[in-house]
């Protein structure tokens, strides 16, 4: 534990070095100085909050920082309430400072002006970030430096050794092994967010118009564009988990089923949830993941200041620190949280390099941008209107 | 109104009560705005899971509500009166304190596809329960503690106990007992509680998910999810199911109402027939399973138990907040039974049967407008709006039914009003008192939403963090959490039940 801290040290002092030329940086700090930051984060996995639970000794050892994290069961929880503090005329001294976000949450924040804009490129710690990932969308909106990337995630299947040996390379695979093992396979049903993102995964590599999910969905040509997803759905029913008439209503509901065999196959975001499940004992020993050929679908979670926030210094700071290689590299070992890094190990000195690179998975999918966020309610109506009631 | 405000308690007393209900008023616009856009109503009811949702929403309301009461029913007819009926009541809080998502945690370990069950009966298959039976039985055997707790409160044991001996020994039977001396006794006790049963069911969002029907949900669910989209047309259909709800709500009261109308007799039947019936079996044996379904949950839950750390700040600040808004629910309530109360408030229910998000939202304006947002002030403030109510459903019937004749006899003999509710009527009222407080308490430790917004996440209670830690769905954490707050409401209700038996020695009428 000393090793570590002594090496957080060195890391924030090496950190300090180039920052100290940017004078607008040196006064964000010392405003951030004694601040208090309420952080409010999803807090539904020990790990994380573990985790972040380390975050808050660092900034209040090195930086006088105080952290406060509010765990949320939702991140709209807090999205409300920042709407609601907006609609009272509460421009200033808001309740939250730091949030957990993407995707919709982010939309619904961005499109009302609640968000500060144009500050996550001014992080010191942005020189290192990865910007072949997509850093600067947020499922392909634009973040405007709105929000300052976190982590990613990608859609991962989990399977066990014993029952799924190969792992099954695309969707033709997936309907021959349904096929041949019928009821042992289900997702988890839309809404569910890990349901809609296997429906995007598949409309991804079956779709004849690729370039039409860059955008919001037009109604003309929606039927057009979806119709193999559907064909594809209508063959695979039939052969699914309860003969595809129910479905499980959240991830960890599958990962149950799996474990007790009843299941084949369970569907996650976090690639590396297979490899925390079986270290917890949740999964057995021979869990596995693995993802199809072509590549799996995947995006960057972020962390955003509302506009109407108390410390905006003090959260710029732990924005710029949980970018930090030291920061990133301890997220990434599995053993802590084994969330994947928005850093590139090019952009790193060479140990630290080394170090991230090893938390890596080798033989990781590719990664396949999301579609447009439009998407995620047009799929999720039309899969309730044909599927949702059995 | 008028009336009450001649006292200056009365003056206080709806100032605290105005003061608790303010926020019905903002929520208000809330709630009714959608229901006047036909457009709203169109996409609600042109939404394809509506019906089969709807369908499973009445079978496991209609199972839960009507289970419940047979089960605490056959429990009365065959304990009651006793000693065996005062030792369930001591054992009670074993099933009551048990968590809703822990009891349905654990029934789903027991019986879902793959669990504790079906590993040890191979040759028995999970059905697919599409209109939610599971649900509904299960709820029916968890409420069924609660309806059975609240008869405890309301069976005046001394007066009919003793005229259901001379029933008994003329040879009636005790299902001839339990309809002709019980129930009209506790009915309208018993009205107001099963109407809980029934909002409570009808909107169950956690134990739903859990173990409901999954493709569609049930109505509470789907209303859910939409309530909690960032879209503005998701959110004006699940306001507008929540409107839904609480029309079924009024058609399941009204349909109980009129099935109890019809029903009952004021005078009994006379024409003397001795109706047999053998050993009160089931009653008993439901009587003995009831507590011990409570252990085993328990037990189930200490088995799934991760390691987990104990963390003092939640714990006390769960602690402090139930404490603190019973005592002051109490004290309100009891204030306005007395000096404040003119006829039928029906609006001071309204919190049982609305959603909670806008009447949280309708807080949070509030406290944001009068800058109390973030105080420890301002989430007691919030625990109130839902602990008064649930305690006022527990003493209103109570002190209705206190005897006018003993306030009659204090007057005669020149006690003052002070002094008759001071001396006469709280002590009579004990062990109701005592239940409420209980019931307040467990009420205020559930809190997820008011404890989050109106304390702008500044005070994390066993419940958010159990709430926040089971969004992750892992059941060792789900089972770590929910076994300190059984601990806690499991104190407060086995204190309550200690000190109503201490009371009962003392008092002997009173028991």
């Amino acid at each position: 534990m000393r090793r570590v801290r002594c090496c957080v040290l060195l890391t924030g002092l090496l950190l300090a070095a180039p920052a100290m030329a940017d004078a607008d940086w040196q006064t964000v700090q010392n405003d951030a100085k004694g601040q208090t930051v309420w952080f409010n984060a999803w807090g539904g996995d020990r790990a994380v909050n573990r985790y972040l639970d380390w975050v808050s000794g660092e900034m209040k050892t090195h930086y006088a920082i105080t952290i406060k994290i509010v765990h949320l069961a939702d991140a709209a929880d807090a999205v409300k309430r920042i709407q609601t503090e907006s609609a009272a005329g509460r421009k200033t001294h808001g309740s939250v400072d730091l949030l957990w976000v993407n995707g919709e949450n982010f939309r619904t924040l961005k499109e009302a002006g609640l968000l500060q804009t144009g500050w996550a490129q001014t992080l010191p710690n942005w020189r290192y970030v990865d910007t072949d990932k997509p850093v600067t969308e947020d499922f392909a909106i634009p973040t405007d430096g709105a929000e300052s990337p976190w982590g990613g995630a990608q859609l991962t299947f989990i399977a066990r050794k014993q029952s799924l040996p190969v792992p099954l390379s695309n969707s033709d695979a997936l309907l021959n092994y349904a096929q041949e093992h019928p009821g042992k396979i289900t997702y988890q049903r839309p809404p569910d967010f890990t349901g809609t993102a296997l429906l995007e995964q598949l409309l991804l590599t079956l779709t004849t118009d690729p370039d039409a999910l860059k955008v919001a969905p037009n109604p003309h040509t929606f039927d057009a564009v979806t119709a193999p997803l559907w064909n594809y759905l209508e063959k695979l029913h039939p052969l699914l988990w309860r003969e595809g008439k129910d479905f499980p209503p959240a991830p960890a509901r599958m990962d149950a089923l799996l474990a007790s065999g009843n299941l084949n196959m369970s569907v996650t975001f976090n690639p590396a949830h297979a490899q925390q499940k079986v270290v917890s004992g949740e999964l057995p020993a021979d869990s596995y993941s693995f993802g199809f050929r072509d590549g799996m679908m995947g995006n960057v979670h972020f962390v955003a200041i509302p506009a109407n926030c108390s410390a905006s210094a003090g959260a710029k700071v732990v924005a710029n620190f949980l970018l930090s290689p030291a920061a990133q590299i301890r997220k990434a070992d599995p053993k802590i949280w084994g969330d994947p890094s928005v850093l590139n190990p090019q952009k790193l000195p060479s140990k630290q390099a080394a170090q991230l690179q090893q938390f890596i998975p080798d033989g990781l999918p590719k990664t396949l941008p999301e579609p447009h966020a439009a998407w995620v309610s047009a799929l999720e109506k039309e899969w309730l209107r044909r599927y949702g009631t059995r | 109104m008028v009336a009450s405000l001649r006292h200056p308690l009365g003056w206080l007393v709806w100032i605290a009560v105005a003061v608790i209900y303010a926020p019905l008023i903002p929520a208000a616009p809330m709630l009714m705005s959608p229901a006047f856009s036909l457009g709203g109503w169109q996409a609600l009811l042109s939404d394809p899971q509506l019906p089969q949702a709807f369908i499973a929403t009445l079978v496991s309301t209609f199972i839960a509500t009507a289970g419940s009461l047979l089960i605490a029913l056959c429990v009365v007819a065959a304990l009651w009166p006793g000693d065996r009926w005062r030792r369930l009541h001591t054992r009670l809080p074993w099933l009551l304190a048990v968590p809703h998502v822990a009891f349905a945690t654990s029934v789903l370990l027991i019986f879902a596809e793959g669990g504790a069950f079906y590993q040890w009966c191979s040759a028995c298959s999970p059905l697919i329960d599409r209109y939610g039976m599971g649900l509904g039985l299960t709820l029916a055997v968890k409420e069924s503690a609660f309806v059975l707790w609240a008869m405890y409160a309301v069976l005046p044991e001394k007066t009919l106990a003793q005229q259901m001996v001379v029933l008994r020994t003329l040879g009636y039977s005790r299902i001839q007992g339990l309809f002709w001396l019980a129930l009209p006794a506790v009915a309208p006790a018993l009205g107001a509680v099963m109407l809980a049963v029934v909002a409570w069911s009808l909107s169950v969002v956690d134990v739903a998910i859990i173990l409901g029907p999954g493709n569609p949900p049930t109505l509470a669910v789907l209303a859910w999810q939409w309530l909690s989209q960032g879209d503005a047309q998701q959110q004006t259909k699940g306001t507008l199911l929540c409107l839904v709800l609480l029309l079924l709500l009024a058609l399941f009261a009204a349909i109980g109402f009129i099935i109890w109308r019809r029903w009952h007799r004021p005078v009994p039947d006379t024409s003397g027939v001795r109706q047999y019936v053998g050993a009160p079996v089931i009653g008993t044996t439901l009587g003995g399973l009831l507590p011990l379904s409570g252990i085993l949950c328990a037990a189930a839950l200490i088995l799934l138990a991760g390691e987990d750390g104990f963390d003092f700040a939640p714990f006390r600040a769960s602690f402090s907040l139930a404490l603190f808004s019973g005592l002051i629910a109490l004290a309100v309530i009891l204030l306005w039974l007395e000096w404040g109360s003119s006829g039928k408030a029906l609006w001071m229910w309204l919190p049982l049967a609305l959603p909670a998000l806008p009447l949280v939202a309708g807080q949070y304006r509030i406290a944001l407008f009068t800058n109390i947002d973030g105080s420890y002030f301002a989430v007691l403030w919030g625990h109130l709006l839902w602990v008064l109510p649930w305690m006022l459903l527990v003493l209103q019937p109570a002190w209705h039914r206190l005897d006018p004749r003993l306030v009659l006899i204090a007057r005669t003999l020149g006690m003052r009003r002070s002094k008759i509710f001071w001396r006469i009527k709280c002590p009579l009222l004990i062990r109701p008192i005592l239940f409420a407080f209980a019931t307040g308490f467990s009420v205020s430790m559930a809190q997820y939403l008011p404890t989050l917004w109106l304390g702008a996440g500044r005070y994390a209670t066993l419940t958010t963090e159990a709430v926040a830690l089971s969004s992750g769905g892992s059941t060792a954490i789900l089972a770590g959490r929910a076994l300190w707050l059984l601990a806690l409401t499991a104190a407060a209700f086995g204190i309550a039940a200690g000190f109503s038996r201490l009371a009962g020695r003392y008092r002997q009428g009173l028991r």
